[in-house]
């Protein structure tokens, strides 16, 4: 892996995509990660009414046949939901539509009518009922039930995207969406910098950039994908206890894994956890930067101090 | 090409990340989307 690796970037998933690979395996590299995006937003978008995850969410009950991806795109979710205590819940697809997200973000009504105080929208947990019969590729989800992969599809995208490319070039292979990032293969020297912000889309904040040499690397953010029900601020991470968008204990948390699905999955549970995501965070061995409301940064569990000017 | 094992368990980096006072590389940024 050479020293000077070069990127390049594109939207997808509903954001901005980004590789970056030795210059010699870019080309190849983009059209692998392509068409592994293709191949999650073909059959984990909730927003496409052709995917197999909406044709799942309307079968009212029913075991539907499915493609081999949602089935590892589902197991992937559950496993999130029993790693977390529920935390991190994708049978809250009604609970999304209620609070208004119900269409790709770029497309949703900035302000709408109040929530109201008791949401009707509000169920029991119900991840525990969602049922995958493997050898058959069929998932069954209760009726009144929708899944809403977004926690960890995205993720699981870039983990499998990185993957898939730095096999198919030989060579190291980081994958960002939207900010969710995956690396694999052979790391250049130093690593793979990465710079740490409230949105993906800003500029790294000074001394908060960091190198990772495998795994992945999450953010979760409560400054993005913001609207307004009633005049109010509404965001898009839901605590699954209350059926509401979470307390913001936490602006913005970034957490380091194995993969990117478990630091996804993690930074998603740490805003929901909210005071208590420090103390969880390091009984799980997890490095996490967490950012409060009026930009007070803690560090946990190796996540490195910031680097001097 | 699962990435995740079925482990009941979130897994740490196999290496903490480290502090990086001067980028290398193409600009890459983690933050909310």
């Amino acid at each position: 892996m050479t020293s000077n690796p070069a990127s390049a970037s594109f939207s997808a998933l509903g954001a901005t995509a980004v590789v970056v690979a030795d210059p010699a395996h870019l080309g190849a590299a983009v059209i692998e990660v392509e068409r592994e995006l293709d191949d999650v937003d073909r059959t984990c978008s909730r927003f496409r009414v052709d995917s197999d995850l909406s044709r799942l969410n309307d079968a009212a009950g029913a075991w539907t046949s499915v493609d081999d991806l949602l089935v590892v795109a589902v197991d992937v979710a559950l496993r999130a939901a029993r790693v977390t205590d529920g935390l991190v819940d994708p049978t809250i697809g009604e609970t999304m539509l209620g609070i208004g997200y119900d269409r790709d973000f770029a497309a949703i009504v900035v302000n709408g009518p109040a929530l109201g105080s008791a949401p009707s929208w509000i169920s029991e947990p119900t991840w525990r009922l969602v049922e995958i019969r493997r050898d058959r590729r069929q998932i069954r989800v209760p009726r009144g039930v929708r899944l809403d992969l977004g926690a960890t599809a995205k993720a699981l995208a870039a983990d499998r995207a990185a993957v898939r490319a730095a096999t198919a070039t030989g060579g190291g292979v980081l994958v960002s969406l939207g900010g969710d990032i995956a690396v694999a293969g052979a790391s250049p020297d130093g690593g793979w910098s990465v710079g740490i912000a409230d949105d993906h889309r800003a500029s790294p904040e000074p001394g908060e950039t960091i190198a990772i040499v495998s795994g992945g690397l999450a953010t979760s953010s409560t400054t993005v994908r913001r609207w307004s029900r009633g005049g109010l601020p509404v965001h898009h991470i839901v605590d699954p206890r209350t059926g509401l968008p979470a307390d913001e204990v936490w602006r913005t948390v970034s957490v380091c894994a194995c993969t990117c699905v478990d630091a996804n999955t993690a930074s998603t549970a740490a805003i929901v956890l909210g005071d208590e995501a420090p103390a969880w965070l390091m009984r799980n061995g997890l490095p996490a930067r967490l950012v409060r409301r009026d930009g007070a940064i803690e560090r946990v569990g190796g996540w490195p101090e910031r680097a001097a000017a | 090409l699962p990435p995740t094992g079925d482990g009941g368990a979130l897994a740490p980096p196999i290496a903490p990340p480290v502090s990086q006072p001067v980028p290398v590389g193409p600009p890459v940024t983690s933050g909310g989307s």
